[in-house]
């Protein structure tokens, strides 16, 4: 049923998504800044500590997000399929939710890393 | 171009468009980040009936309906993302269809639809690169999971058409 080039191509594509998933958990500290940017351009920067609730003005209409408990999440959003709300909370350094009908990204990213200085 | 055939991907172009409708109104429940493609059996069928311009033909047309009919900021994103892993899948049978089958164009051309998908957001969002890589695995073991799924039923649909046909003949 499956070719040999096919299992080749598949263990491949799986060992590669595994090592990055491993590199992901061993390179994770804490986040401790969100930043929301619409349409790439940034609109809205806090810490993570508050707990809070606000509205992001969108490409479509207001996207609600809420800050809890060291954790970031996207409550309700005018898209139609509302993967960023299922996409549920996120907490790590690098970590995005992306709302691709709406513009609007949210990602995390923590003062201590170096690497935010290269790549930002 | 002869009547059969336009008949055929006329009837494929249909059937893509409203397998990409129906699942856009769904979200898997446990995985929200998986997307199964169901359009993408349509276009492997193509691939497989008449080669490469064919699939082309049925992947580009599908994601202009689907996108009319469905969520119409999303039309640049989508056609972009089905032309690519259309032409790449024509690409990898015309040159190794002996050696990998129709699952495994299935999963490249999952990856490449996944990939392009990516870019154009690193683009149009200005992701940083940080972030990217820190999204690619997901993307990489939704697309081959994706692949494996539509390439299976592909193979499936294929096989009975072809039974069928020599049935007939």
């Amino acid at each position: 049923m499956f070719t040999l080039g096919d299992k080749i191509l598949i263990s491949f594509f799986i060992l590669l998504a595994f090592i990055g998933f491993i590199f992901i958990r061993f390179f994770n500290k804490n986040a401790d800044i969100v930043i929301v940017q619409v349409s790439g351009k940034e609109v809205f920067r806090t810490a993570l500590s508050k707990n809070s609730r606000f509205f992001i003005d969108g490409f479509i209409g207001k996207t609600e997000i809420e800050i809890k408990d060291h954790r970031v999440r996207i409550l309700d959003s005018p898209c139609d399929k509302k993967l960023c709300v299922h996409h549920g909370w996120i907490e790590k350094p690098y970590e995005t939710i992306i709302c691709m009908p709406n513009r609007v990204t949210v990602s995390l990213y923590s003062h201590k890393n170096p690497i935010d200085a290269i790549t930002r | 171009m002869n009547v059969q055939r336009m008949a055929r991907l006329s009837l494929l172009i249909s059937l893509a468009t409203v397998l990409s409708i129906l699942e856009n109104q769904f979200v898997m429940p446990i995985a929200p980040w998986l997307k199964l493609g169901l359009a993408n059996i349509m276009t492997l069928l193509a691939l497989q009936m008449y080669g490469m311009s064919s699939a082309v033909t049925v992947s580009c047309v599908r994601a202009f309906l689907a996108s009319i009919f469905g969520s119409l900021p999303m039309l640049v994103f989508s056609f972009s993302s089905a032309l690519t892993s259309s032409i790449a899948m024509g690409a990898l049978y015309i040159v190794s269809h002996t050696k990998i089958s129709i699952i495994g164009i299935s999963v490249i051309g999952a990856l490449i639809h996944n990939i392009t998908q990516l870019f154009i957001a690193y683009i149009v969002l200005k992701l940083s690169i940080s972030s990217l890589l820190f999204l690619s695995p997901l993307l990489i073991i939704s697309a081959t999971i994706a692949g494996i799924i539509t390439g299976l039923i592909a193979r499936y649909i294929n096989s009975i058409i072809k039974n069928h046909l020599i049935e007939k003949e």
